[in-house]
């Protein structure tokens, strides 16, 4: 319990908070306070820690060092239990109410009013309506959460927290998922909940929102605080600079903004035109051999659909796809593949892994039926090409039989990406569905060399999705703005950087410097 | 990536090769195998007769059918698939070969063959309502269950006999020195582990039952596959049939295969198949189908009371079960 | 052939009931009359100028659990045509040895006002209060296979005789064939009442006939499959095995494979196997002239009779309708019988 000079005591208090996983370190040294009645914005690059922070306060991980102070209480550690006890909340992006439940149900799940042993619906259902105010829901207790839209169930969601009394409200990237006019009536919820106490940790990309809404905000890179200050008429770029740090690390695929030798023009590789499916379209894309192209934009603006779509996982409702010179619409992944289009999903555990099969199985799946001679596998070949693929993609371990689920992030995603680039796979379009979502940083860099390389040396074009703007400059030889299921804008060369990528998302109109939509 | 040239098979990291290191490792995997050891000894000790070569012909020859259904079956559990319906096949098949031999007077191999194809014919139901209309096959194959036995005793109501010598030979000619059933059996477990160890397909089967929706996205077959293990698995069963049929020279609608799903189950997962799919072996079904027919005989060589055999059996299930899934953990 | 499911489930319940029949009450009450119009049969008091024999009687439901047992198809066959000499028409349930839906049918049956029930009941202490109900609405009913407090009339069997007459003609076999001496297995069944009556009837009159032919094993066993892995497992320890008496046919059937498979001569004259029911499978290999030589046997015309014979009677107002079905035993010079038999279960 440490009072601070006149004014009330912070109801978070980090210091010193560090965590390291294998070698890596995701938080080095992070303080944080926050007091109550303050919206605390915190801002960086995926892996940049921030998720690792909100983490260790929710008690997933325990921190290697460090102090975490709630509500005056101090501990080294906490269990998610604990930390619900001690009055954290998190709203995490992907919302844990259940669906199939009511909303008075949802916010007392786990902590249900019983009377003579039985559940005491009424009285739930009366303290949920209370709570449901004090959010302004517009929903009932009644209400099944599955049939409500995305902003109605976080609200729901933030309800369950005040009926725990939470003091420290988290919100992740809340608004990722919300319609603007849902964006909006949260940013009031949020301001509400200010003026009620709550000291709230607010995580986003959106500095219109760090504008809007902040108190004081703090930067995260590499783990560490590049930046912890008040907000208070500060320029929008000086918080860019400070999530985007100093002169941009030399990456291997941004240098030139084009392919290596860019002088002769390589010829188109992938020509989509005007295709369309559910929720996008129409889309234009033309991707050239050796071409590496992003595909920006925040979380339901389309990009996953177009990048499924290509590969036949969607139905497309009109357009053409052509490979070269063949046709290449797609219904299903494997005649994506037979045309020569192979995609990384975004969903690792559920779209890309096999968790308990060997590495070499993962890595060599799509590869065993082409190698295999009269119907029998060949043992020697999928060794001899499975060992070429570490040295390639820099896996670590190099262990043929040893369970995918036993590697980290970023070997995993080497093992999937290894499916597509070994050498009894010959494919002239790669699709990459945020190609580094949770993997570690140094292995973020190896992935972004086993693209470019494969770009560079075997002409594949590569067309991605991020909504990470770090990640599309790293990568990017030139950049697509998606909103609403279309194209808004294209950046390349020297336009081609972070801060015109997050000034295009903030403010889609003014950006599309190139519009082609 | 093109540009790596050196194989680097030689360097990568690979656990000691050596003969006693795999023996230690087929235990560590396989832990079954000390309980079913274990058995053994108690029961040659107790009974001086248990490893008798008469007496082992015979564990051999009711082990048979039940491995004969049990790989097939594994291979489907292990794609992610359960077939509850090859006790009524087995039924079905027996009645369809006898009926052939004894009342139609078809030769042996017709006879056989009749069975084959009534068992393709289920499978291919069962095939088509789970793997390409997405049917859950537990519903399914239970629904079978009842659907191929009702069908059994329409078209067969009273008990066949009386076969003929001709087709008492599947059941009960010698074929190097091996016992029919049990030399089917065996090429069975040998066509099982190799399918699986050195066919692209085998591999398939195993990426299914993990992760279907990746399997998919990896551009593999996730339907074929497994609707031709239904229809093997049928198969086999069918030809179980058969030969119970064979052996017995009788074959009843109502009775025959009764229960045999479960049985035939309970080798497969005491083998350790994983219900819910993507890990097992047929060296572990094997394991799993000797304890079950170890144990029946022992029991009834020590001349245990029946309900107390029935305890025992009940027991000495959970323990071995127990041990499959806590022995890897003790021995690590 | 009998074959039954593993001792365990439910619907091996009551099976050995199956292969109960009987005739001696059955023929004396036979084509009883039709007077009595009123009381017992509820429903159908038919037009005037029918015959007399369909006057109080133009239906009855027989309800048979074991759908699965070849008996069921042969019981039905012969139970409807004995019906329909009578101008009855036989309805049937599927309850697919299944209590629970026994019970359904059996209210449907009631409340449909089926004017006589012929019921084998799974559960008897379960099927009383259907039964009361019958009776209160003025239906007749007949239980199979054993008594109820509420109940028009019964068919009975006595299994512990059927045991006895097999035991009997074992021991009397080994006596003048092996001079009361050698080795004797059973395969029993102790699970349900019926099957312990026979198992009782058996060993005891076997052991008393016999006592110097010694009893190398008890196992449970009613299904083919298990008797051949069991007499299998009890040949590795005694080879020598000399007798082998099935509580059911399908067993010793079973038992009589596994002998023959471990190279035992088809008509071996030390051997002895014998079983209980008159299963097909069993009585030809007896009419062979095999080593399987006995079965204690019903009649499945005798009991299809019982089953129109008793409800009429009721329905003629008898004094003592109910019936009990004998057990005969069979053995190879029997040949007019086997023929009878198997002419039956064709």
């Amino acid at each position: 319990m440490t009072g601070i000079t006149g004014m009330a005591e912070p109801n978070l208090r980090i210091r010193g908070l560090s965590k390291s996983f294998g070698g890596v370190r995701a938080l080095d040294g992070v303080d944080l306070t926050v007091p109550a009645g303050q919206v605390h914005a915190l801002l960086g690059h995926n892996g940049a820690g921030k998720s690792t922070l909100i983490k260790c306060l929710g008690g997933a991980f325990p921190p290697d060092a460090g102090t975490i102070e709630v509500g005056g209480s101090s501990h080294t550690r906490l269990s998610p239990r604990e930390s619900i006890a001690a009055g954290v909340a998190i709203i995490f992006q992907t919302l844990s109410v259940v669906d199939s439940l009511t909303v008075a149900e949802n916010i007392f799940l786990g902590q249900e009013w019983t009377k003579y042993g039985r559940i005491d619906r009424r009285a739930q259902e009366d303290v949920a309506a209370g709570l449901l105010q004090r959010v302004a829901a517009n929903c009932s207790p009644h209400d099944r959460v599955g049939e409500l839209p995305m902003g109605q169930r976080q609200l729901v969601e933030i309800a369950k927290a005040l009926s725990r009394s939470a003091s420290v409200l988290v919100l992740d990237e809340p608004t990722a998922a919300l319609s603007g006019a849902e964006s909006d009536a949260l940013a009031e919820r949020v301001e509400d909940l200010r003026t009620q106490g709550l000291a709230i940790v607010y995580v986003t990309h959106l500095l219109a929102e760090v504008e809007r809404l902040a108190d004081a905000v703090t930067v995260l890179r590499d783990g560490r605080v590049t930046h912890q200050a008040e907000v208070s008429g500060r320029s929008r770029q000086e918080l860019v600079d400070a999530i985007v740090g100093p002169a941009p690390a030399l990456s291997p695929g941004a240098t030139a903004g084009a392919p290596a030798d860019s002088d002769a023009p390589r010829p188109v590789c992938l020509t989509v035109d005007g295709l369309r499916g559910p929720g996008f379209g129409p889309v234009d894309v033309d991707v050239a051999e050796g071409e590496i192209v992003g595909l920006f934009g925040l979380i339901g603006s389309g990009r996953t659909r177009v990048l499924e779509t290509l590969f036949g996982r969607r139905r497309a409702s009109g357009g053409t796809v052509r490979v070269k010179d063949r046709a290449a619409e797609a219904t299903r992944p494997a005649d994506a593949l037979a045309a020569g289009i192979a995609l990384v999903p975004a969903d690792r555990r559920r779209q890309g892994l096999f968790p308990v099969l060997s590495a070499q199985d993962n890595a060599l799946l799509p590869a065993i039926r082409p190698l295999a001679r009269r119907g029998v596998r060949a043992l020697r070949a999928e060794r001899r090409i499975f060992g070429a693929l570490c040295d390639a993609v820099g896996l670590r371990p190099a262990r043929p039989s040893l369970p995918a689920a036993a590697f980290s992030g970023g070997n995993q995603q080497k093992l999937v990406l290894g499916r597509w680039i070994n050498e009894a796979h010959t494919i002239d379009v790669l699709l990459l569905d945020e190609p580094t979502q949770g993997v570690d940083v140094g292995a973020r860099q190896e992935i972004y060399q086993v693209v470019s390389s494969l770009a560079a040396h075997r002409g594949t074009a590569v067309l991605f999705a991020s909504s990470d703007p770090e990640e599309v400059v790293a990568l990017a030889h030139r950049c697509l703005i998606v909103s609403a299921g279309r194209v808004v804008g294209e950046l390349s060369g020297a336009e081609l950087t972070e801060a015109a990528l997050l000034s295009a998302v903030h403010d889609p109109a003014p950006a599309t410097s190139k519009g082609t939509a | 990536m093109t540009t790596a040239t050196t194989s680097p098979a030689d360097r990568l990291v690979t656990g000691p090769r050596t003969l006693a290191g795999s023996g230690l490792d087929a235990v560590r995997r396989h832990p079954l195998l000390v309980v079913l050891a274990l058995m053994v000894l108690v029961f040659q000790l107790t009974t001086g007769s248990f490893l008798d070569g008469g007496n082992l012909r015979g564990i051999a020859t009711d082990a048979a059918t039940l491995t004969l259904v049990a790989v097939p079956l594994a291979l489907l559990v292990i794609s992610g698939y359960l077939d509850l319906s090859v006790g009524s096949t087995v039924a079905l098949g027996g009645l369809v070969a006898g009926w052939l031999a004894g009342q139609q007077h078809q030769s042996p191999v017709v006879a056989v063959l009749g069975a084959l194809a009534v068992g393709a014919a289920v499978g291919a139901v069962n095939g088509f309502l789970c793997c390409y209309l997405g049917l859950s096959s537990f519903i399914v194959t239970l629904g079978m269950l009842a659907a191929v036995r009702g069908l059994a005793q329409q078209l067969f109501p009273l008990p066949l006999s009386s076969f003929g010598s001709g087709f008492a030979w599947l059941g009960g000619s010698r074929i190097a020195g091996i016992d029919a059933p049990v030399f089917i059996a065996l090429l069975v477990l040998v066509a099982g582990a190799l399918f699986l160890a050195l066919t692209p397909a085998g591999r398939h089967v195993f990426a299914i039952g993990v992760n279907r929706e990746a399997a998919y996205l990896s551009g593999i077959s996730i339907r074929r596959t497994p609707f031709a293990l239904f229809v093997v698995t049928s198969v086999a069963a069918a030809l179980a049939g058969a030969i119970k049929a064979s052996v017995l020279d009788s074959a009843v609608a109502g009775t025959s295969g009764a229960g045999f799903e479960l049985t035939v189950l309970t080798a497969v997962l005491l083998g350790g198949v994983a219900l819910t799919g993507g890990s097992g072996s047929v060296f572990g079904v094997l394991l799993g189908v000797l304890f079950l027919g170890c144990l029946q005989n022992g029991l009834t060589l020590l001349n245990v009371p029946t309900f107390w055999q029935q305890m025992a059996q009940g027991i000495a299930l959970v323990a071995g079960a127990a041990l499959a899934y806590f022995g890897p953990r003790l021995t690590r | 052939m009998t074959s039954f499911q593993q001792a365990a489930s439910a619907a091996s319940r009551r099976q050995f009931l199956a292969w109960s029949g009987g005739i001696t009450a059955a023929t004396a009450l036979a084509a009883a009359g039709c007077s009595a119009p009123d009381d017992g049969s509820g429903s159908t008091a038919a037009a005037a100028g029918s015959s007399p024999s369909t006057k109080t009687l133009t239906k009855i439901g027989l309800d048979y659990p074991f759908t699965q047992l070849p008996l069921y198809s042969t019981l039905v066959k012969l139970s409807t045509k004995a019906a329909k000499k009578h101008g009855i028409t036989l309805l049937t349930t599927n309850d697919a040895s299944n209590a629970d839906t026994q019970a359904t049918n059996l209210s449907a049956w009631v409340s449909q006002k089926i004017p006589a029930i012929v019921s084998f009941p799974m559960v008897f202490e379960a099927t009383e209060a259907t039964a009361k109900r019958a009776l209160d609405a003025g239906l007749i009913w007949v239980t199979y296979g054993g008594t109820l407090e509420h109940q028009s009339a019964d068919i009975q069997f006595s299994f512990l005789e059927g045991g006895t007459l097999l035991g009997e003609a074992a021991a009397k076999w080994a006596n003048e064939n092996l001079g009361g001496k050698g080795k004797i297995a059973f395969l029993t069944d102790s699970t349900i009442q019926l099957g312990r009556e026979r198992t009782k009837g058996m060993i005891d009159a076997f052991t008393k006939q016999a006592p110097g032919v010694d009893v190398v094993a008890k196992e449970q066993a009613i299904d083919p499959d298990t008797g051949l892995s069991k007499t299998r497992a009890i040949l590795a320890k005694h080879p020598d095995l000399n007798i082998l008496l099935g509580v059911t046919d399908a067993a010793a059937y079973g038992g009589f494979k596994a002998l023959q498979q471990t190279g035992r001569a088809k008509a071996d004259d030390k051997t002895f196997v014998g079983g209980q029911d008159g299963a097909a499978p069993s009585l030809l290999a007896i009419k062979q002239g095999t080593f399987y030589r006995a079965s204690a046997a019903l009649a499945p015309q005798d009991i299809a009779n019982a089953i129109v014979d008793v409800p009429m009677a009721v329905a003629a107002g008898k004094a003592n309708p109910s019936a009990q079905v004998p057990i005969t035993l069979v053995q190879h010079t029997d040949t007019a019988r086997i023929d009878d038999l198997l002419a039956q279960n064709s």
